[in-house]
């Protein structure tokens, strides 16, 4: 789902980047000290799943992990994808450095969409987590493939056909994306639950 | 948080790195011919992909055409090219964001022979290389041998003896990254994070 360098138009590429700017903005400025050493776990997560490949399917995808993030960092995953994503523009040469914006803000942002929206699952107990996990991984995926597709509509592939592509890849990533998400999360609520951002407490509340 | 970690570690450890995410293009000039071949990784090759060949400095799209089901695309070397000198940029556009691009310098095929395009879709060059090569040594006999003749032989055969090496820079361009660059990058993130643990830190009294 990395973008390659001079696919884009200036313009997605100018909109992709601020959009990224605000997010990582935003991120940063909601994240304290104490949370800066599970971001730099996260983001490493995130940079090294993406050498993670699963070969069901046809079409074999990488694991993105961009749910994991948002679950557990809330808007800071934007910051956290942001770096690793850079990272991995220069040292694998995986998409370009002019496409970082797009690309994190495509991977980020349905990350963040899907812990806004299932925070409230998410924070109740018992089976409501594990469902609220699984969707939070699974759907960031989906959305990831959505935007990356809405991003490349205006190429000579045209958003359907990317779309349906990226959809048909991302198929089993989704899937073991929601399964590595609730275990993730269910064991980090048992032995370090102030870590979740989402978990009840004072700085849950301080955070929302 | 460690077992995560720990499990992540150990499936890119078991996981053969395939990458997806970064498509790959090489070109060589075989015997007046130029051949691209297109891959994502080792075994998956690009099908089906748009290739665009342009002139290097004019930016002028020479030809066009898609990857057969392994990955190559092979084509004459145009004759605007030879005669302007330029080199050729090839773009490769596999879909799905993906593209890549190369360039075969001028000087590469100035000196390969002009020669009638041979079977497009010949599946081993080797073969089409050494039947070239058997070929003009058996006209070699033919007394008044001109200086292209002569040419032409050298040409085919160190194109059949660079193929393996050609073969060997190829792979080395489709490797993944290494041990190097990925525990580089963790080292990076975690001294970015400590650089804004700093600033972020409030002063003790």
């Amino acid at each position: 789902m990395h973008i390659s360098e001079g696919v884009l138009s200036a313009a997605i590429l100018g909109l992709g980047a601020a959009l990224t700017v605000c997010g990582t903005a935003i991120g940063l400025r909601r994240l304290d000290y104490d949370r800066l050493m599970t971001v730099a776990i996260l983001a490493a997560a995130f940079f090294v799943g993406s050498l993670i490949h699963i070969p069901i399917g046809p079409a074999s995808a990488h694991l993105i992990l961009n749910g994991l993030l948002g679950a557990i960092l809330g808007w800071a995953a934007f910051p956290a994808i942001l770096v690793a994503l850079m990272l991995q523009s220069v040292l694998f040469q995986y998409g370009g450095f002019t496409v970082i914006g797009v690309n994190a803000f495509n991977m980020a942002f349905p990350a963040v969409l899907c812990f806004l929206l299932l925070r409230p699952l998410l924070s109740r107990p018992g089976r409501m987590r594990t469902a609220g996990a699984f969707c939070c991984g699974a759907l960031s995926v989906a959305g990831a493939a959505l935007l990356t597709a809405v991003s490349l509509a205006w190429t000579d592939q045209g958003f359907l056909q990317a779309a349906r592509l990226l959809f048909l890849a991302h198929v089993p990533v989704m899937v073991v994306e929601g399964i590595v998400t609730v275990l993730a999360v269910s064991f980090l609520y048992k032995v370090r639950p102030e870590l979740l951002l989402f978990a009840a407490g004072p700085e849950g509340g301080r955070h929302a | 948080m460690r077992s995560v970690l720990m499990i992540l570690v150990f499936a890119l450890l078991v996981s053969s790195p395939a990458l997806a995410h970064r498509v790959n293009i090489f070109a060589y000039v075989e015997g007046g011919e130029v051949v691209v071949e297109c891959s994502f990784s080792k075994s998956k090759r690009v099908r089906h992909g748009h290739i665009e060949v342009r002139d290097a400095v004019s930016g002028e799209t020479l030809l066009q055409g898609t990857t057969d089901a392994e990955g190559l695309f092979r084509f004459p070397v145009p004759e605007q090219a030879r005669t302007s000198g330029s080199g050729l940029r090839i773009l490769l556009q596999a879909g799905e964001g993906h593209q890549n691009e190369w360039i075969v310098d001028a000087a590469e095929f100035l000196g390969a022979p002009i020669t009638a395009a041979p079977a497009p879709s010949a599946p081993q060059s080797d073969t089409a290389a050494g039947s070239v090569s058997g070929g003009n040594v058996a006209a070699s006999h033919v007394p008044g041998l001109t200086r292209s003749d002569v040419e032409e032989v050298v040409a085919a055969a160190l194109d059949a003896k660079l193929a393996p090496i050609q073969r060997e820079l190829r792979e080395q361009g489709l490797k993944g990254p290494g041990v190097q660059e990925i525990v580089g990058g963790i080292g990076w993130i975690f001294g970015l994070i400590g650089v804004a643990a700093y600033f972020k830190s409030r002063p003790r009294v």
